[in-house]
């Protein structure tokens, strides 16, 4: 299976001197294609800076990202957001929908900025929101939906594309355990047709979809379980 | 208890025969518990016995012999499913334990206790997840079949939840420079003399006529 994101000797710091917080401590992480990673662990152990630096968002103290063979750190600015872009799907538990665009242009705005021409963006988009039975609510605003129809709408507007990888932060904090479980499926479906993903989660019956869930604590990761699939 | 009020509550409904009653069973429990036959009959025949249910004489062209229910079955069987089941209480909690144990003992890697724990709860999580297909419930049967499964995912999550609480716990009393190991009492305690009358006899010894385990 294709290396879609690997991580060698990662550590990253916060602060400086004697404030220094070690947040991650000589990580090292493969995913590939078709490999959903759970990871665990408490509040502040490093999680969501995991995900940062894989997706590219920040660069790591030390050590090596690589996504779909390119080494980020050897990239431009201009150069990183266009990985990000078409590589990278991102999935917050607040959904980051922008309020004042309807549903359809959400799903559509990764795609524009993409230099996709808007035509072409927005047929995509309604395609992706037509496979996730949100067709209905294309016009809407995300303040008039749901919470599992805004993360709907979220990993629509993060599977659009098409990325090679999907970084999700907490996808089902927010929302009860049955809706919670639809999301993990539509991810689950994303990987299953090719995708990468890593899902940061506190939450155990996620992690339970995973095809490895590993622990991160004070930094450090552990390999915790591997699923025979 | 339940699988017998689970059949009475099912030939409350109307007549039934025993494979019957073994195949309804199975397949609103998933076959979680499967029920052998003769566990079946041996129910039946006490359920008989109670005056909760009667066997029909004669069979059917298939050799079926058919159970009706009584009116005290009628009654016994309303006030199963109505009424609450008492919250189950282990006598004994043998990871906890355990852990307590581990926790409190000088020299123990706690840490990898509760790492191992925590490997065997999520493999356990995700084995029942496999299992349980995940599907979302489209049918009366798929409903019952997620019923089980969440009894027992719910359960190893919990598993889980308590293990992170106790590697919060340890990590806060570590923090706050508490030392784990209990020290062993240098004096040792006697059976059924209070503690302010221990003895000083050197051959009171643990293992001794005064152990009590």
């Amino acid at each position: 299976m294709t290396e879609t994101l690997k991580l060698t000797d990662v550590s990253h710091d916060y602060g400086h001197g004697d404030l220094r917080v070690r947040a991650l401590d000589g990580v090292s992480l493969t995913v590939r294609a078709g490999e959903l990673i759970a990871v665990m662990g408490p509040s502040g152990s490093g999680k969501s800076t995991l995900l940062g630096i894989a997706g590219g968002m920040e660069h790591p103290s030390i050590g090596e990202v690589i996504v779909d063979g390119t080494p980020l750190r050897s990239l431009n600015a201009q150069a990183l957001a266009a990985v990000r872009r078409r590589s990278i799907g991102f999935i917050f538990q607040n959904y980051n929908l922008i309020p004042i665009l309807t549903v359809l242009e959400n799903v559509a705005v990764p795609l524009e900025l993409d230099d996709w021409p808007r035509a072409r963006a927005l047929k995509t988009s309604r395609q992706a929101l037509a496979e996730f039975g949100l067709l209905e609510v294309a016009d809407s605003y995300p303040e008039n939906l749901s919470g599992g129809q805004q993360q709907r709408v979220a990993i629509a507007r993060a599977t659009a594309g098409s990325p090679r990888l999907i970084l999700a932060d907490e996808p089902t904090g927010a929302l009860d355990s049955i809706t919670g479980e639809s999301i993990v499926r539509l991810i689950r479906e994303r990987v299953d047709a090719g995708a990468a993903a890593i899902v940061a989660t506190h939450d155990a019956r996620l992690a339970a979809w995973a095809d490895r869930v590993l622990t991160l604590e004070d930094g450090h990761l552990y390999a915790t379980t591997e699923m025979q699939r | 208890m339940s699988v017998a009020m689970s059949l009475l509550a099912m030939i409350a409904q109307g007549p039934r025969y025993g494979y019957e009653l073994r195949a309804e069973f199975d397949r609103r429990t998933s076959a979680r518990w499967p029920l052998n036959i003769g566990q079946v009959y041996k129910t039946l025949d006490r359920l008989e016995r109670e005056g909760l249910v009667e066997k029909r004489s004669g069979t059917d062209a298939e050799g079926h012999v058919f159970y009706t229910v009584t009116a005290a079955g009628v009654a016994a069987s309303s006030v199963w499913i109505q009424q609450a089941d008492p919250v189950p209480t282990r006598a004994r909690d043998d990871l906890a334990i355990k852990v307590a144990i581990a926790v409190t003992l000088p020299g123990v890697d706690v840490t990898a206790l509760l790492r191992a724990q925590r490997r065997e709860a999520i493999t356990r999580l995700q084995q029942l997840t496999h299992e349980s297909g995940g599907e979302p419930v489209r049918t009366a049967q798929d409903l019952a079949s997620r019923i089980v499964s969440d009894a027992l995912l719910i359960e190893a999550e919990t598993q889980l939840r308590w293990l992170d609480q106790v590697s919060d716990r340890v990590r806060d009393a570590i923090a706050r420079g508490i030392s784990l190991a209990i020290p062993f009492d240098t004096e040792r305690p006697r059976r059924g003399r209070p503690r302010a009358n221990r003895s000083t006899d050197p051959t009171d010894i643990p293992g001794g006529k005064n152990n009590d385990d």
